[in-house]
């Protein structure tokens, strides 16, 4: 029987905004208050590595950055069924796949979870050497609360 | 007959970093054929002038997400030799498991991810999860192994955090190393079914005599310290490496070019394959012999033969390193002491994935690096990639235009290359049909 929920934070914390999936994961690690049988973790970078890890939950919640042409710091819901449609299959081209691939693989090879969910933060600079915006870091509050709401909700 | 070729690939893809493939025939003579290089430098050895010595490894292995392990231990012992420094035999063994995950890990990502595509007929590895469901699947639990020894070992997957000069900071437990033993048993199965997927490739037929230079020890078939050898006979000592790469600018790339006792030499799993074979431990010896591989081999495109016969060996040797482990007991141990004196100067080689790679450091009496010079397997490739693309082009001509364009990125493909490393990559461009 898979463990049940997985919250991944992904992205580069060197990279601005694309900070927010992380710094969202280190928060919760900080939480007691969180249901037993859901699991933090830093998703980092990694790509198609987190394939083998995606595949041990039942739920899975993904926190990244993604632009949306939306004003910096809005969090919208996706879930993978919603996403998928509107990817465009790409090669594979740099060692280190990006986790969009990693999902499309997984999905291929039949062993996405039967639950992913995306939590994308519009960010608003992506710049290696600069720090989190104002925008995103104040939507930090607002996307933990709403994290938490979709960890309890059909738990 | 083709008179007039011109190819163009813009940024090569199933590569790690930028560069281009230019192909120009004019009449039927070929009048331009090189690897561009196009990523732009990123000064690593002077971000080292002025940090203290215990940094380089961390700041090192970041050149590279691939050979972090291998850039973190060249920088080790670098580092060691500048400093007196001898380590302990339970250092070179747990140093060693890191070392074979992080080839296990790249090799496989490389036969698996980037190779087998073009021999499988796919345009990658996502229709290839398609078409051979059962390939990316068996690729991503041999990945997985590899990652987890490396994180048992290191703290980590990528960029080492308990590797420091002198020894280690962090011990796995007896658990740690059962657990390992177990998912390596397991994987063996894994390993029979890539040699026989890789034995049953066509690889293209094409050979072009060479130099192949690696890294050489008395009583292995290893990839950290050694001597320099290389198949036109010759023997080097380590602190002597400048004169074996000889870095030289080209105007077509941002990396540097080396070259030995011929106008270019080969670095990596092929070129260990052809000086040490005899020292493959007995599994991978019989895998060579399945892939068709014999010594002195000089076929480019084998490169990822050899590299599958080198996933044998490691996993092997690391059963072996594990038993060894487990039967003496492992004891934390305090890093070996370093002395601390002015203008000491030491190389550290390993070979790494794509080949042999030198850090070499001096170090000032407060321990401040004062002097720091990095020579990365990919930029030693460079020259040969280009001689063999030079090669291969003339033999293609009747060929289609897109069959000369995969041909060719396939070529650059099998060198493994890692561009963002070397300038510190790749587009086929041809020039006129």
């Amino acid at each position: 029987m898979p463990a049940h929920t997985l919250i991944l934070g992904v992205g580069n914390p060197l990279y601005g905004d694309d900070a927010i999936g992380v710094i969202a994961v280190q928060a919760l690690q900080q939480r007691d208050d969180l249901p037993p049988d859901v699991t933090v973790m830093d998703g980092g970078t990694e790509g198609i590595g987190l394939i083998p890890v995606m595949e041990q939950y039942q739920r899975v919640i993904l926190v990244d950055a993604v632009p949306m042409n939306q004003p910096p710091g809005t969090i919208r819901r996706f879930t993978w069924d919603e996403v998928r449609p509107i990817l465009h299959e790409r090669t594979l081209s740099l060692h280190q796949s990006d986790l969009t691939e990693a999902l499309v693989l997984a999905e291929t090879l039949d062993c996405l979870p039967p639950e992913v969910v995306i939590f994308g933060v519009q960010p608003h600079n992506r710049q290696w050497d600069q720090p989190m915006s104002a925008m995103v870091e104040n939507a930090l509050p607002i996307l933990l609360n709403a994290l938490i709401n979709e960890v309890r909700s059909n738990d | 007959m083709t008179e007039n070729i011109r190819v163009n690939v813009h940024h090569v893809t199933r590569v790690e970093g930028h560069g281009n493939i230019v192909v120009d025939v004019r009449d039927g003579t070929l009048e331009q054929c090189e690897l561009q290089i196009v990523e732009t430098p990123r000064f690593f050895e002077a971000m080292l002038r002025g940090r203290p010595y215990m940094q380089a490894s961390h700041i090192t292995s970041r050149i590279c997400g691939i050979c972090a392990i291998g850039h973190a231990t060249a920088s080790l012992r670098a580092s060691e030799a500048a400093l007196q420094v001898e380590v302990t035999e339970q250092t070179k063994m747990l140093r060693k498991l890191a070392f074979h995950g992080e080839i296990l890990d790249s090799h496989i990502l490389h036969v698996y991810m980037l190779v087998a595509p073009d021999f499988l007929g796919v345009g990658s590895v996502i229709p290839l999860a398609t078409s051979h469901p059962e390939v990316v699947k068996r690729a991503l639990r041999m990945k997985k192994f590899s990652g987890d020894l490396c994180a048992t070992i290191v703290g980590r997957h990528t960029h080492p955090i308990a590797m420091t000069v002198g020894g280690f900071t962090h011990f796995p437990s007896p658990a740690d190393l059962e657990k390992l033993r177990a998912q390596a048993e397991e994987l063996i199965a894994d390993v029979d079914a890539t040699v026989e997927l890789f034995g049953a490739l066509p690889w293209p037929n094409f050979e072009r005599e060479t130099e192949y230079v690696a890294l050489v020890q008395d009583d292995e078939y290893g990839f950290i310290d050694g001597t320099i050898a290389t198949t036109d006979g010759a023997r080097v000592a380590l602190e002597d490496y400048r004169s074996v790469t000889n870095e030289h600018l080209e105007l077509h790339a941002t990396a540097k070019h080396a070259s030995f006792n011929r106008d270019s030499y080969m670095v990596g799993a092929l070129a260990r394959f052809n000086n040490k074979h005899a020292q493959l431990l007995p599994r991978a010896k019989a895998a060579a012999e399945h892939l068709g591989l014999e010594p002195v081999c000089y076929n480019p495109f084998l490169n990822s033969a050899a590299q599958v016969v080198e996933i044998v060996h490691c996993v092997d040797d690391v059963i072996n390193l594990l038993d060894t482990l487990l039967e003496q007991g492992i004891e934390p141990e305090a890093p070996t002491p370093v002395t601390l004196s002015p203008g000491a100067r030491g190389v550290g080689a390993c070979d790494v994935p794509r080949g042999t790679l030198f850090h070499e450091y001096q170090i000032s009496e407060d321990g401040l690096i004062e002097e720091a010079n990095c020579v990365i397997p990919t930029g030693q490739n460079l020259g040969n990639v280009d001689r063999d693309m030079r090669a291969l082009v003339p033999t293609l001509l009747t060929e289609s235009e897109d069959d000369i364009r995969l041909k060719m990125e396939m070529l650059v493909r099998a060198y493994d290359p890692c561009i963002s490393c070397s300038a510190h990559f790749l587009n086929v461009e041809f020039v006129g049909k």
